[in-house]
This record gives structure tokens, C-alpha cells and sequence, in this order.
């Protein structure tokens, strides 16, 4: 007898009496009518529409038996192009979250739909009445059905006035108004340029047009010299071939420095008169702006300016803009950015009418959250009658409590709806799914309904919202198989601008009388010895718009790497000054109130400069910690703080504690120069032999931008758990695509140059993990995957200990037990949920490869698989890093693109041979 | 040493004994598990008599892993004219007026670790008897193969051991043609089904993530 078989013999006795060797008796459930649409076990694909606020990204839902378990970008769309970020992934979760408002209350109570509909009709009809005003408070939206429902309601009821409100106020619409007539901002487009000047503006990081942006400027075949100042280390200044470190009260004096080294030269009367304004805002002389100004006048230049900045600096911005032209036009050719608009005269509207009570009713949509940020508002809101306010959400929020009548809205995979994205492109946005919670309607249907009733006459032959939608698209889509195909590709067009004009060219000249009247309001707020706060929304804290959602508080921050909670963050010489260490709290004062918050030190944030978290709610939403409205004064992104070190430590819940590489590097970054010296042979593996595929990954890190979206669409494709904060602290995380970020200068505090590793399993050859597992869980497949057959595992974690990339991931607890019923029917059916002790990792998405092969099983087929699928972090990311594919074959992108370019395997030294290839980075700045 | 071996003898003979049943609960008794159904079906009936092929039933077989069960309006597409006043029918028009599904016992029954795709194995025409044994001779439903990994592989290493070719009565086609309900069973002759394919060359899968992901 040898160990083998003892082995079995003991195991299958201890079987024996754990359970009786029968397996439990199991239904199988037919449907009584069966769908032409849906085959067991097949996955559907629907488009829809993701709006963010006045962004519009087009999207493709998978859906199993008629459940929807994963969003992706939709290919045909101008925004989205197939690409998605994380925020889209995680949207499932708030479909499935069991949290959401479930049923209508009555102040405490809860009540019927129907109910509501009566309430709502008594409190308007009071109002009609008296003759007073109805409020309708909604958030900004890109949705121009929407737009117009409420333009008939406040036609036909002139009573019902509409308020629209953003969460950021941009304050470039509002300049941009007056200097060329036209309210809203400008689509920023990157192609053609050879220079890009950047001033605070995180295009490709936290900007709510980022993806888009993300997409065009990594797919442009001359990338333009792009240069950053800024006060944050942000992803575009990490992506930027020269950066400064500005502090943020000095954005204007330097725009003011570069405007000047432009208008010196020009004896022109009514310059002078400019320069004479623009001469008091140049607080100091900077030694970089001459070059600036001169690469800005000998290239094809574009000028960005961070939305949130002063008008005097977007003022600036624009004159720039103006002068560097050399036909002396105003932003030709430039369309205007849909729904863009600046919304605070309308927040000003409301804030005059709730002062003067003349709102005898207010019906607030979908925007507890702006509201929530916004500390005058609330204010008055608070004061406001609780029986006037009716609210519709998604969940219960500390504003929605404060309302007599809340209503669930359906969410928006359970709606009818459309939108406008940037380049004129419409989508329709169709439910996936009828609405998991029964009491719940999309508000546009009951406010319909109760208009109706108080005027029979309303809307005359329109029954829903989504004939309404219909109605105002009939001139374009006109019959029933045009809609089909609408519903199809996702995206149509207005090409004869039927239906309303979204964009319209700017004035060719600027209004220079108004431009002068803004820069002779210039005052100067900073104080030169103390620090300067900003507040910026960062990866962690993006969420607040769409509430707590774990996935995405788990997700660590791009250049933080953070999780779960948030932190101040200052340069190392600055809290080496202060004596501050990672994670000591400080208190920081700002006139009578004071944050206290822990350090989180990254390098490359300005001198003197402390970056704060504009929003910070714990979990549950139940408070708001952080507010940075409740700080900021003048209408100005930055103030003077003191800050005070306290003898409190918080343990950072943070992911990646090495943020510097050895001399030998896990990853290598090479000068053009090097590139030429050490003239590497390409690895193209030219191995014919076997008939079978060789899946491997080339990973482009020169274009990481670290957004994480890979991250999430693996999260949401593998079913990976959230483990929560003290998980973390323990260093569980369980996300099998590690996203490393390290700082390659870290000396320099301008340029310390941040770059991006993505780490997935790296599907080694000679893997380290296979000849230690006791129980051969872990296994090679003929087509060069690393398998883990979790049936097997008996979690001893040897592989993980032999891993040398760490990439193996261990179940130390059933991190999916617990979670509500609602929730399980987020997980994707194709592959298995891991259970306690056993060790996962990235598979390659192996669900996929077995499709694709059962595709070629087919008798159409031709029986090669060239790039016919791609993996979800491949699918998902916008700038194209991730390419998957087959290297015994020539055709494939993958194998073209690893006999051109030079890579490396991580720790290639170990002689792990691994499936990835990354492709080298070449620093840009040698090009010049 | 004596100790040891003492040791080694009380747990081993039980071991060895305990293990000769569960070798037989497993590989003999649990072949022929025969759950009562709420719808008294006959396979042998439909198939044997009246030449319904499988896949008319089990209608995702080809293009999903799951083979599908037939829903109710699927058994009244016949039914609502032949033989609609059989007492064994009540199930079934019940089901179509309370539009409550019938539910059956599971008979072939995988554990979910593992990824069995009907659809990869019809593709490479394997008849459906391969697996499931001569069902079109059963009056009422029984498992007839072990459904265990080792039957699994035992047939991945030595296929030509144990696949049956397809036979007409199955309805694997060969074409890709999207045949429905009536024209399957009227206007398919038995020799449209029969157009041999050369099986490729290459051994079957038999590395673990073929089945477990």
C-alpha cells in the first residue's frame, strides 16, 4: 500500500461518516412559456445608456436567464467605445443592493404606490390653489427627452418651476458666457495638437470625462508634449512629459506670467490696457513660463484649465487661448459639450425662492446628494415644512428622511430614458430588467401620472414615459424596425439635426470689455507662509454620487493606493519638516473649525500644499465627516490651513507600502538611449511545435494611466469578494489583478514620475507554484495556463509562499456568506464562487477561452480563434494596455506586437517564464 | 513497532471495509436512482413509438451547457391535440392554466465545481446515449452511469472505447441549419442526420481547468 492509496482509503472513512454518500435531491425547474429571446445557460446582450451627471457612456449588459451580471462599454458609442471604467462595473451592485429604498413612506410609514400618487396630487393641488409656486429639484443630466418633459410641464403648469443643480460648479461655462456668449463648456479635442498645457486639469484621471479623454489621447498616433502644473500628483501629471508642482494659490500668477512673456512684445493700445490688469496677478516670476510661452506660440497648442478653478484663471486661460491662435480666432471649430451649462443661477433661483417661502411644494429628484454637499441648501431645506417635500431616490438618505412623502425611483438599469453624449451621439436607455423592488417606478412615470390626473389634458395619447421618449424621437426613428436597430447598436445619430441642435460654433472674437471687467476683480486670498488646502474628489471618494458602494471603497486609489478610507496628503518634505510619519493624525485648522484627519505622504504634491478629501461619509451613509463646502470660502478651490500634528496614529488601510523600486527593479523603464545600447532581440517565441494555443498577455505600461477599471471588471467577471477594512489591514485584499504604482524620481519633486505595473497571474511556464502544491491543485493545461482546481485545493498555501509575484490569493474567510440574497444574483453563473480555504488567482478568464472553443466546435466555424474574444480587464480598459491573445499564432495582435517592441518578463531573472509580457516603457522626455 | 502497526491495522480494516461499501453505494447502488416524478413520462413512449428526436425536447442541448428541460407550452405544442384527455396530461395542463412550472427530481445531477458543457460534446457528435445510456428503452427515468470523475476520464483517455456514434433518433445535426418543431419531426428524414465528420486528431482534454474554473 503506498501513500496514495492510504490517503483515499482514510479520506473516503472519514466521508463515510460525515454523510450518507447520497447526493441531495435536487429540483429542476422548467418554464411554463418559454421566451424566443432566452436560452438556459446563454448569455444575452443589451445596450443601454450610463449617464453621470451630464456624461453620457454607452454601455452593453450581459444577462443571464434575464438577470443582468455585467456592464460593459458599448463599441459603437462615441464616448465609451467599448471601454468602461469602474465606476460603470460597479454599477450592478446598486441594482442588486438590498439597502435601496424599498417602499414609499409617509413621514415613518409605509404605503403603497398608488397612495403616494393621491399625496402627491392633494399637496400640488393645495399649492395650484393658493396660487403658489411647485418646485421640481432635479440633478444635472444629459437626458434631452427628460429636458424637454420638464420645459412642457413648466409650459403647462407655469406654477411648476424647474431647478437644476451640479455637484461641481464649473466655473469655465460661466466665463465662457461672457467672454463669447455662450453658457457651457468646450469639448476638448486632443488631435492635431503638439502641445498641451495642462493647469490642474486631471483630464485623465478624475475628470467625469475621463474615459473619453483617456481613450482619444492614448489612441492618437503622435502623442503631444504635454505639460502639467499642479498642486496634487495626479494621473496627468504622472503622464506628463515635464510637470511642476504649483501651488495652488499661485495658478493665477502663473497663468498671469506666461499671458505676459505672449503680450509684451505687442504695442497694440488696448493690450497695454490688458497688461496693465494682468500685471498686478503676477504675484512672482517663474523661471519655466518663458519656454512655455514660446513652445505655446510654436506649436498647435491647447490650453486646460481644472473646471473647479477661479473665474480669473479660466479668464486667463481664454485670452491665452485667444492670443496663441495665429488667426486670432476663439476656440474655432470647438464644440460645445451637451447639458454643460453652468447651473449655479439656477441653485441661485432656488436659494432666493425657499428665503422668500414662495415654494408652497418642492419634488425633489435624485438629488440628495448634491444637496447633501451643499451646506447652504441643506440649511434651508431643513427649515423648509416636511410635508412639502416629496422626495424620489434610490436610497434612504439623511435628506430623504427629512421629507414627508419618499418614493423609491427605479434604477437606471430598470428604466426608460435616453442621452446625449459628447460627440451628438443619442442612446436610448432601455431596461434590462422589470424593477427588482415592485413598489418602486421610474419618477418620470408617476409624475406623468399625477399630472394627468390634475389636468386630463396633459400629454394628450401618451400613457408612459416611454412613449413620451417615442413621441420626441418619432421624427428620427420612425417606424418600429428603426427602433429595433436603435436598441441594437445603442447610438444613432441627428444628422440633419432634426430633432434640436446640441452644439453650436463659438463667437470668433472674444468679448474683451467683459474679460477685463473679471481680471479687474482679481483679489488675492492665499497667504504666502501658511499651508493651502484643496479638496478634490479622489478615486476612493467618487462613489458619493452614486452612494456607498463597497466595491468601489474597496478599490484602491490610483496614486494612493488606498482603500476604504481616506487621508491628507503632503509631500515627504514637507511632513518630514512637520515630523509627521505615515499615518499620524493632524488636526487641521482653517478659521474656527478644524479636520482631523491621518497623513498619507506621496511625493510629488507641492510645497506647502495639503490635499483634503471634498467628501468624506462613512459606510453607511448615515454621516457626512468631511464636507468641504462647510470650508470653502470666495468661491476659491483652495484655502490657508495650519495644521498641527497630534500623538494619534491610524493603521492606512492601504495596499502597496513599497513605493520605490531597487536598483535591480521588478519592472525596467528605459531612455531611448538605453534603447538603442542594450538593442534587445525581440521574444517573439516562434514555437510551431505544439498545435495547441499559447494564450498570452502583453501589457503596455507606457500607457497606464492606473484607473483601475481592469480591477473592477475582474472583480465583477470572477465574482471576487469585498473583504472590508480590517481585511485589508490584514492584508487579505482579494482582487487577483494587483494594480502596482511606484515612483521612479523619487529626488524630484516636480517630476518624481509615478508609473502603473498591472500584476495579474503571470501564467508562468516554469511556475514556482505547480511543483509545491501537496495535492496538484495547482496544474499547467496543455495551452500554457496555470490552473487552480479549487476541488482540490486543501489550502496550504505553499504556492503562495513559492509565488514570487504574489498573485495568489487565499479565502480565509467564506467572504460570500452573509451577503443578501439579492446580492448572489450579481455573480456571473460562468464560473465558480470560491469557497473558504482554498487559493484563487487570475485565470485568464478561462470561462472565456472554453466559450471561444465551444464557438469553434461549430460547424461555420473556420476553427481558428484570432483575437475573437478578449478578457474582461482587456475589454474594460480605456486606453488599450491589455492585449490577450493566442502567440502560436502570426495573425494575432499579440504575436505582432512581440516581434515589434521590446519587453520584459517581471523578475525575469528567476527564469519563471512567464505568459506576460510587458511591453518597455520608453520615457518621453528623451524624444526632445 | 507493535504499537504501530496496531495502530495502523485499527484504522486501515475498518477503512477497507467502510470503503467496499461506499465502492459499491457509489458505482452500483447509486446507478438506477429512480426518484418518483410528478409527471409520469415515458422517454420509451415518445421516443421508441413516436421518433421524437432528444433535441426536440431538450432544446438547448446544441448551443448551451445546460441541455434544458421542455417547458409546458413545449409538451402541449403535441399534446393540445393528441391524447389531450389522458388523466397523465393533468399535470401538464394544470401547469398551463396556473402557469406554475412542473417540477421534476433531478436524475443526472453534477456537483457545481464542475463545468460540463452538453453543447461541446453534441458539437463533437457524441451521442447522447454515450452518457445518459439507452434512455429510449426506460419507462420512467434512471440514472444509468455512474456520473463520477472516473467515468468522466476513463472516456477523455480512451474514447473509442466508449463513444456511440450519433444515432438518428438523438437529432444531433450535423448542419447548422435552425430546424423547429414541426419540420423536425415531419420533414427531416433519418439520413439528414447522418453525415459522419472527421473527429479531430487531436487526444481529448483531460487537464484539470477542462472542467473545474
Amino acid at each position: 500500500m503506498n501513500r496514495r492509496n492510504f490517503i483515499t482509503l482514510i479520506s473516503t472513512t472519514l466521508g463515510l461518516g460525515a454523510a450518507s454518500c447520497k447526493p441531495p435531491d435536487e429540483r429542476i425547474v422548467p418554464v411554463v412559456e418559454p421566451s424566443s429571446e432566452v436560452y438556459p445557460g446563454v448569455p444575452n446582450y443589451y445596450t443601454s445608456v450610463f449617464t453621470m451627471q451630464n456624461v453620457a457612456y454607452g454601455t452593453v449588459i450581459k444577462t443571464y436567464d434575464g438577470r443582468p451580471v455585467k456592464i460593459d462599454g458599448n463599441e459603437l458609442h462615441p464616448a465609451s467605445r467599448g471601454k468602461s471604467s469602474a465606476i460603470m462595473q460597479y454599477q450592478i451592485y446598486s441594482l442588486y443592493d438590498s439597502k435601496r429604498l424599498r417602499k414609499p413612506h409617509l413621514g415613518n410609514e409605509a404605503v403603497k404606490l398608488e397612495d403616494t400618487i393621491q399625496t402627491i396630487i392633494n399637496n400640488l393641488k393645495s399649492a395650484f390653489e393658493k396660487n403658489k409656486k411647485v418646485g421640481i429639484i432635479i440633478e444635472q443630466h444629459c437626458s434631452p427627452a427628460l429636458n424637454e418633459f420638464l420645459i412642457k410641464l413648466s409650459n403647462d403648469f407655469p406654477l411648476v418651476i424647474n431647478y437644476v443643480l451640479s455637484t461641481k460648479q464649473s466655473q469655465e461655462a460661466g466665463v465662457n458666457k461672457l467672454l463669447c456668449g455662450i453658457d457651457g463648456e468646450f469639448a476638448k479635442d486632443f488631435r492635431n495638437k503638439e502641445y498641451i498645457f495642462s493647469l490642474g486639469w486631471d483630464f485623465l484621471g478624475e475628470d467625469k470625462y475621463s474615459l473619453y479623454n483617456v481613450h482619444q489621447y492614448f489612441s492618437l498616433n503622435k502623442k503631444p508634449k504635454l505639460f502639467v502644473a499642479e498642486s496634487n500628483m495626479t494621473v496627468t501629471g504622472a503622464k506628463a512629459n515635464e510637470r511642476l508642482a504649483l501651488r495652488p494659490d499661485e495658478y493665477e500668477s502663473f497663468l498671469a506670467d506666461i499671458l505676459l512673456h505672449i503680450l509684451i512684445k505687442n504695442s497694440d493700445k488696448e493690450i497695454s490696457e490688458l497688461i496693465e490688469l494682468i500685471k498686478p496677478i503676477r504675484k512672482n516670476n517663474f523661471a519655466i513660463t518663458e519656454t512655455i510661452a514660446k513652445n505655446l506660440l510654436a506649436y498647435k497648442s491647447l490650453i486646460l484649465i481644472e473646471a473647479d478653478q477661479s473665474p480669473i484663471a479660466h479668464c486667463l486661460g481664454a485670452i491665452l487661448n485667444y492670443f496663441i491662435n495665429s488667426d486670432k480666432t476663439f476656440l474655432k471649430d470647438i464644440k460645445l459639450l451637451p447639458f454643460s451649462a453652468n447651473h449655479n443661477s439656477s441653485r441661485m433661483r432656488l436659494i432666493d425662492d425657499l428665503t422668500n417661502h414662495s415654494l408652497e411644494s418642492l419634488i425633489i429628484i435624485n438629488a440628495d446628494n448634491i444637496i447633501a454637499n451643499d451646506k447652504q441648501l441643506i440649511e434651508l431645506l431643513k427649515k423648509y415644512d416636511t410635508d412639502k417635500k416629496i422626495s424620489f431616490s434610490l436610497y434612504e438618505t439623511d435628506f430623504s428622511k427629512t421629507c414627508g412623502l419618499s418614493i423609491p425611483t427605479s434604477h437606471w438599469l430598470e428604466s426608460w430614458g435616453d442621452a446625449i453624449s459628447i460627440h451628438g451621439g443619442y442612446s436610448i436607455q432601455q431596461p434590462i430588467i422589470a424593477p427588482i423592488n415592485q413598489e418602486s417606478e421610474q419618477f418620470q412615470d408617476v409624475l406623468l401620472k399625477v399630472f394627468q390626473i390634475i389636468t386630463p389634458g396633459f400629454l394628450k395619447g401618451i400613457n408612459s414615459y416611454y412613449d413620451f421618449i417615442r413621441r420626441y424621437y418619432a421624427p428620427l426613428i420612425r417606424n418600429e424596425e428603426e427602433w429595433e436597430q436603435v436598441l441594437k447598436d445603442g447610438v444613432f445619430y441627428d444628422t440633419d439635426n432634426l430633432v434640436r441642435r446640441i452644439g453650436e460654433d463659438a463667437n470668433k472674437n472674444i468679448n474683451m470689455v467683459n474679460a477685463k471687467k473679471v481680471l479687474s476683480e482679481y483679489k488675492y486670498y492665499g497667504a504666502n507662509n501658511r499651508f493651502q488646502a484643496i479638496f478634490v474628489n479622489s478615486n476612493e471618494i467618487n462613489e458619493d454620487i452614486f452612494f456607498p458602494n463597497p466595491l468601489l471603497k474597496e478599490l484602491p486609489g490610483s496614486m494612493t493606493k488606498l482603500t476604504w478610507h481616506s487621508a491628507a496628503l503632503l509631500n515627504p518634505a514637507e511632513a518630514g519638516k512637520l515630523g509627521i510619519e505615515n499615518g499620524d493624525n493632524i488636526k487641521i485648522e482653517t478659521g474656527n473649525k478644524e479636520i482631523k484627519l491621518p497623513v498619507l505622504i506621496i511625493d510629488g504634491i507641492a510645497p506647502q500644499t495639503i490635499i483634503l478629501p471634498a467628501i468624506q461619509r462613512n459606510i453607511l451613509a448615515k454621516s457626512v465627516q468631511i464636507n468641504s463646502s462647510d470650508y470653502r470660502t470666495n468661491n476659491l478651490p483652495y484655502i490657508s490651513v495650519e495644521i498641527k500634528k497630534t500623538n494619534n496614529k491610524t493603521k492606512l488601510a492601504l495596499v502597496q507600502k513599497q513605493n520605490y523600486l531597487f536598483e535591480s527593479g521588478t519592472g525596467r523603464f528605459n531612455s531611448l538611449k538605453y534603447y538603442f545600447r542594450t538593442a534587445q532581440k525581440p521574444i517573439f517565441n516562434n514555437n510551431e511545435n505544439t498545435k495547441d494555443n499559447k494564450w498570452v498577455m502583453a501589457i503596455d505600461i507606457d500607457k497606464c494611466n492606473g484607473c483601475g477599471s481592469c480591477v473592477a471588471a475582474c472583480q465583477i467577471e470572477n465574482n471576487i469578494p469585498v473583504v472590508g477594512k480590517e481585511e485589508v489591514l490584514n492584508g487579505r485584499i482579494m482582487h487577483w489583478l494587483r494594480l502596482d504604482r511606484y515612483f521612479l524620481n523619487p529626488q524630484d519633486i516636480n517630476n518624481p514620475k509615478p508609473v502603473w505595473i498591472p500584476v495579474p497571474c503571470q501564467q508562468c511556464d516554469n511556475a514556482p507554484c505547480e511543483s509545491v502544491c501537496p495535492v496538484s491543485a495547482s496544474t499547467h493545461s496543455p495551452d500554457g495556463l496555470n490552473e487552480t482546481t479549487y476541488s482540490r485545493c486543501i489550502g496550504s498555501r505553499y504556492c503562495m509562499v513559492n509565488c514570487p509575484y504574489k498573485v495568489r490569493r487565499f479565502n480565509f474567510y467564506d467572504y460570500h456568506k452573509g451577503t443578501e440574497k439579492s446580492l448572489e444574483l450579481m455573480n456571473n453563473p460562468e464560473l465558480l464562487r470560491r469557497m473558504r480555504g482554498v487559493v484563487e488567482k487570475c485565470s485568464f478568464c478561462i470561462h472565456r477561452i472554453r466559450q471561444e472553443k465551444l464557438k469553434i466546435k461549430d460547424f461555420n466555424s473556420n476553427g481558428e480563434m484570432i483575437d475573437s474574444f478578449k478578457t474582461a480587464c482587456q475589454a474594460a480598459c480605456p486606453s488599450n494596455v491589455i492585449i490577450f491573445g493566442d502567440l502560436n499564432n502570426h495573425k494575432t495582435q499579440v504575436s505582432k506586437l512581440l516581434s515589434e517592441r521590446n519587453s520584459f518578463h517581471l523578475l525575469g531573472n528567476l527564469n519563471t517564464k512567464p505568459s506576460i509580457y510587458y511591453l518597455s516603457e520608453l520615457l518621453e522626455s528623451e524624444y526632445a | 513497532m507493535a504499537g504501530k502497526s496496531l495502530i495502523f491495522a485499527i484504522v486501515l480494516i475498518p477503512a477497507i471495509f467502510i470503503d467496499i461499501i461506499l465502492i459499491y453505494d457509489v458505482y452500483v447502488k447509486n446507478i438506477g436512482y429512480e426518484p418518483a416524478q410528478n409527471a409520469s413520462f415515458s422517454h420509451r413512449q415518445h421516443i421508441e413509438k413516436y421518433e421524437i428526436k432528444c433535441m426536440f425536447c431538450h432544446f438547448a442541448s446544441e448551443k448551451s451547457d445546460y441541455a434544458a428541460l421542455p417547458s409546458t407550452k413545449n409538451c402541449l405544442i403535441c399534446h393540445s391535440a393528441l391524447r389531450n384527455e389522458s388523466k397523465l396530461l393533468n399535470v401538464v395542463n394544470i401547469s398551463m392554466d396556473s402557469s406554475i412550472p412542473i417540477r421534476w427530481n433531478r436524475i443526472y445531477r453534477l456537483p457545481d465545481f464542475v463545468k460540463f458543457s452538453h453543447a461541446a460534446h453534441i458539437r463533437s457528435q457524441i451521442d447522447c446515449s454515450t452518457c445518459h445510456g439507452e434512455v429510449d428503452k426506460l419507462d420512467s427515468m434512471r440514472l444509468l452511469k455512474p456520473m463520477n470523475m472516473k467515468w468522466c476520464v476513463d472516456c477523455h483517455r480512451n474514447p473509442v472505447k466508449y463513444i456511440i456514434p450519433p444515432r438518428s433518433i438523438s437529432g444531433i445535426f450535423q448542419t447548422n441549419a435552425e430546424i423547429k418543431g414541426e419540420e423536425l419531426i415531419n420533414t427531416v428524414s433519418n439520413e439528414d442526420y447522418f453525415i459522419p465528420v472527421p473527429r479531430s486528431a487531436k487526444p481529448l482534454p483531460l487537464n484539470c481547468s477542462t472542467c473545474h474554473y
